[in-house]
């Protein structure tokens, strides 16, 4: 519960690689970041405790400030001492733990299945195994003649049964979570049953202390019958169905019920998990549910649409919003660190070594992601690895908003955290990493969460959300600029844009921008100017009144990034004129990485 | 600036004469064979389960064309019990009795469950035997699990490893830390050694699955060969990283001083590190005892390995721990001023750095 009496926060983000910590403090009227530090997560041999990393991180931003912060048993000193040092409140995100492990069993791979899968790409879950009545071609039902009839003697069942095969790769999906779906509302039943009867004897069959846990969320009506087969066998829980009918799909119910389950089977156990939550002013969050409170509340309090994007080490999820709706998609096993080999060798989105202005060689780049996997943590220190990790954030980011279905036409703000954005100098080219992944079209603005704490500070809204909003917008975010991208049918050279801008207090400049290329109007952090952009025929700006677009805006890191790539971007065919497009784009944009 | 100020580092092991502790547990429940303060050698046999736990379920209603209300009258054999291959399973009499269509297990088993029209076989695999690993002795007994065994010794940890656990002598390819392992080296003499050396080709991973090699130890590894690995089920274990890499010096002084000696590997947990681990008496020659790994101290002198890419592999101490972060690559970073062992001397992110020793 919101308490207006707390003053101080540590705020902590555990992942998967490393344990970020803030410090936060009432600085005169108003809440400011006032440190952070980061240590390894400490989850894994030598150090199997999460209080060892926070604790150190806690230490080094108590040596860095000069407050103390820790008891003389390493505890967290709270609350604030009216002589200085302490803390009021502390909270924390994770996404420490490994996902859970689901098989989605159902009647029909296109509907319910679909709806369930949906389901779990909103949470910390990987779907290990699935199976679908409707897959084994029909022959579920039909008897089939694979029992024998004696005295004659007939062949024994075969494991080429559809259903026995379907079956067998369930049990040795050896999944932690069974969800089970399938029919409408009032539909029929008896082909759910049997799907139960399955589900019943494979859990049946393991150990009472290894059974995974189950969720219903079908045909209402089944409820009474199901529970009947299956609940005294297994916990089970019961939530909406994700199609209750055909043409409608509730999702959220049981996306918050596997989020439930992250929280009690995976973030409980994590070790020194409960010793820390004893000392937390609320239980621990996922990260990426900290992080959609963080991106729900910007998009209420602006009215804005909101498209917010975090890349970690083993988990990349983005979250639409805008007023009261929203989207989510987790994937879990998409990253730059621990899962960078997973983003990079991901099919179809974008083949990350085609958007990188170096001659690299598949053998090189595949070398420095594998060595970056086995050291997440690692930081570049070299143009090429930088280039490098920036592909690997272009395809994690590109898989992760096409997994979610992700709109990307329809944001007034990019926000980006993570690891990658976090600490960098060098805002033109994380922007053109964005724009590169997402392809937003339109007007809208470009932010980037320089402390990397932005889902923490989702956390810390719960207990105080002026300190959490103030901190945000005061520190948190910094603006690299607004970006005006319209569609166009153009071919390469011919003129997109024509745009005004007027600073305040300087002259009017004007620019022509050619279809193909990019265009950087330098607005410094706080200076205003009027922008009039008029786009040519065959060109579409969303906002665009007749094809004009007329507004105040401010500047940023960056200023003002005017994109007539169109959407979606095309990169020509021959490698050495991608190769001098893109690097020409970096110029553009003011991202070239220098640094050797 | 206190060491409170100095971040955790990630470690990696190198002791040349040190006493451990390991658990050696069972994939699945079964029986402990050893008893508290049993001596064991690497090869000793210290728990086995019987099963291999592969369920197999069966639609039996659909196989015998009943319901499942009538399936329990038709079961010959109830979960719970024992059944070998093409034992009757179920049998539902047919045509006034003169036939009955039959279920029959397709193999050696337990019925395990039966659940409405479904029943579960849990078929009976290999029994699997659980192996000492390391040379020494059994302190903790975890009944139908496995066992801790203390053991003392060299230890080496390396960074990435697969196929499983080894056992054999130790056999160091070429006389530095980057010999190269080619497939001239592995002939019938090779047999059943962990091979050392910084690097190794395609053919060399073949011939020594061929020939029966029972390990690898390199320095790095091509990724385009992890995959080979793999397949190979061929226990490697590397220590540097991915690519062409010798061994850290620390490393190969360790490996070279017990040539000829019996080692295992293990490159089976989740979470640790895979390691190398040389059996040796409790009490050295010189008369020192083997104790428990001290903790690695992070300070001024502490010796560390650069894992970033710049320096990649090169050791060296920490000369000085600058007190504000610097820019590196557009990233603002936090680090220390490290000599690397070539006497250069040069600012290195806390995260591009490991403790070694």
């Amino acid at each position: 519960m919101p308490n207006s009496k707390l003053e101080s926060f540590l705020v902590a983000d555990i992942g998967s690689a490393q344990t970020k910590v803030g410090l936060v403090d009432l600085v005169g009227e108003e809440f400011r970041f006032i440190g952070a530090a980061a240590c390894p997560t400490t989850i894994n041999p030598p150090d199997t405790d999460v209080l060892t990393g926070l604790t150190h991180a806690i230490a080094q931003i108590q040596a860095r400030t000069g407050r103390a912060l820790l008891t003389e048993d390493q505890q967290v000193l709270t609350p604030e001492r009216p002589i200085g040092g302490g803390v009021d409140a502390y909270v924390a995100v994770t996404s420490a733990p490994a996902p859970l492990r689901v098989a989605i069993v159902g009647l029909s791979r296109e509907v319910s299945l679909q709806s369930a899968i949906r389901a779990t790409q909103g949470t910390y879950a990987i779907v290990a195994a699935t199976l679908a009545l409707d897959e084994v071609a029909g022959r579920w039902m039909r008897p089939i003649a694979s029992a024998s009839s004696e005295p004659t003697t007939g062949a024994p069942a075969t494991a080429q049964d559809p259903a026995v095969v379907a079956a067998t790769a369930l049990a040795q999906a050896n999944p932690e979570v069974i969800v089970i779906v399938g029919g409408i509302d009032g539909g029929a039943t008896t082909a759910l049953y049997d799907l139960t009867n399955l589900v019943a004897t494979l859990v049946a069959a393991r150990e009472e202390s290894a059974r995974p846990t189950l969720i219903f969320a079908g045909n209402r009506d089944a409820r009474p019958h199901i529970n009947a087969r299956i609940g005294q066998i297994a916990p089970l829980r019961v939530v909406d169905n994700v199609r209750p009918t055909l043409a409608q799909e509730n999702i959220a119910p049981l996306r918050h019920e596997l989020e439930a389950l992250y929280a009690e089977k995976k973030i409980a156990w994590l070790p020194g998990m409960n010793a820390l939550s004893s000392h937390l002013a609320a239980p621990p969050l996922a990260t990426a549910r900290a992080f959609e409170n963080v991106v729900r509340f910007l998009a209420r309090r602006y009215g804005l649409g909101v498209l917010g994007a975090d890349i970690g080490s083993a988990t990349t999820s983005v979250v639409m919003a805008r007023g009261e709706t929203y989207t989510r998609v987790v994937c879990a096993d998409l990253g730059i660190g621990r899962n960078i080999v997973n983003a990079v060798t991901r099919d179809g989105v974008l083949a990350p070594l085609d958007w990188l202005p170096l001659d690299i060689s598949a053998d090189e780049a595949r070398q420095d992601w594998f060595n970056h996997a086995l050291r997440p943590l690692a930081i570049p220190t070299t143009r090429e690895e930088v280039y490098l990790m920036h592909a690997a954030a272009r395809a994690a980011l590109a898989t992760a908003a096409r997994q979610g279905g992700i709109d990307p036409a329809d944001c007034d703000l990019v926000l980006l955290t993570g690891g990658v954005f976090a600490n960098s100098a060098n805002p033109g080219a994380l922007a053109l990493l964005a724009l590169d992944a997402l392809q937003p079209r339109g007007i809208f603005t470009l932010a980037v969460d320089a402390l990397g704490l932005a889902p923490a500070f989702g956390a810390l809204a719960a207990i105080s959300p002026a300190a959490a909003a103030q901190v945000l917008e005061r520190d948190g975010l910094v603006t690299l600029g607004t970006v005006i991208a319209p569609l166009s049918r153009n071919r390469d050279g011919v003129v997109d844009l024509r745009v005004q801008v007027q600073p305040a207090d300087g002259g009017a400049l004007g620019y022509e921008v050619p279809h193909g290329s990019l265009e950087l109007v330098p607005l410094a952090t706080g200076q205003k100017a009027t922008i009039q952009a008029r786009v040519t025929s065959g060109v579409d700006l969303e906002g665009a009144t007749r094809g004009t677009f007329k507004a105040q805006i401010e500047g940023g890191a960056l200023g003002l990034v005017l994109d007539a790539r169109g959407r979606p971007i095309a990169l020509p065919d021959d490698a050495e004129k991608r190769r001098a497009k893109i690097q020409q784009w970096y110029w553009d944009i003011g991202g070239e990485v220098s640094y050797d | 600036m206190t060491d409170a100020a100095l971040p955790l580092l990630a470690e990696t092991r190198v002791l040349p004469f040190t006493r451990i502790r390991r658990e050696r547990v069972l994939p699945t429940r079964g029986m402990v064979l050893s008893a508290p303060g049993a001596r064991v050698s690497a090869l000793d046999v210290v728990a086995k389960s019987s099963a291999s736990g592969r369920l197999y379920p069966v639609p039996l209603a659909r196989y015998l064309r009943t319901t499942e209300a009538a399936l329990p009258k038709y079961l010959v054999k109830k979960p719970g019990e024992d059944v070998q291959a093409r034992d009757i399973i179920a049998a539902k009499p047919e045509w006034f009795g003169t036939l009955q269509r039959v279920y029959r297990a397709p193999g050696d088993g337990r019925i395990v469950a039966q659940q409405g029209a479904w029943l579960a076989i849990e078929l009976t695999g290999e029994s699997f035997e659980l192996k000492a690993l390391y040379r020494g002795s059994v302190v903790n007994v975890m009944p139908r699990l496995g066992v801790v065994i203390e053991a003392t010794g060299a230890l080496v940890q390396g960074v990435w490893g697969v196929g499983g656990e080894a056992n054999g002598v130790l056999h160091v390819i070429g006389e530095d830390p980057a010999g190269r392992l080619t497939e001239e080296r592995i002939d019938i003499s090779t047999r059943g050694c962990i091979l050392v050396a910084g690097e190794a080709d395609e053919m060399a991973l073949r011939r020594a699955a061929q020939e029966r090699v029972a390990g690898l130890i390199l320095g790095g590894l091509e990724p385009r060969w992890g995959d080979l690995v793999k397949t190979l089920a061929l226990p490697t274990l590397i220590t540097e990283g991915w690519g062409v890499h010798a061994l850290a010096a620390p490393i190969f002084q360790v490996l070279a001083a017990h040539n000829g000696e019996e080692a295992s590997l293990n490159t089976t947990s989740p979470t640790a590190r895979p390691e190398v681990f040389i059996p040796m008496p409790a009490t050295s020659s010189s008369g020192e005892t083997a104790l428990p790994p001290p903790p690695l101290t992070l300070q001024v002198g502490a010796r560390v390995r650069v894992v970033g890419k710049t320096h990649f592999g090169e050791i060296g101490t920490i000369a000085q721990v600058p007190t504000a972060p610097r820019v590196l690559s557009g990233i603002t970073a936090w680090g220390a001023d490290v000599e690397l062992s070539g006497g250069e001397r040069w600012f290195a992110p806390w995260e591009n750095l490991e403790l070694i020793g």
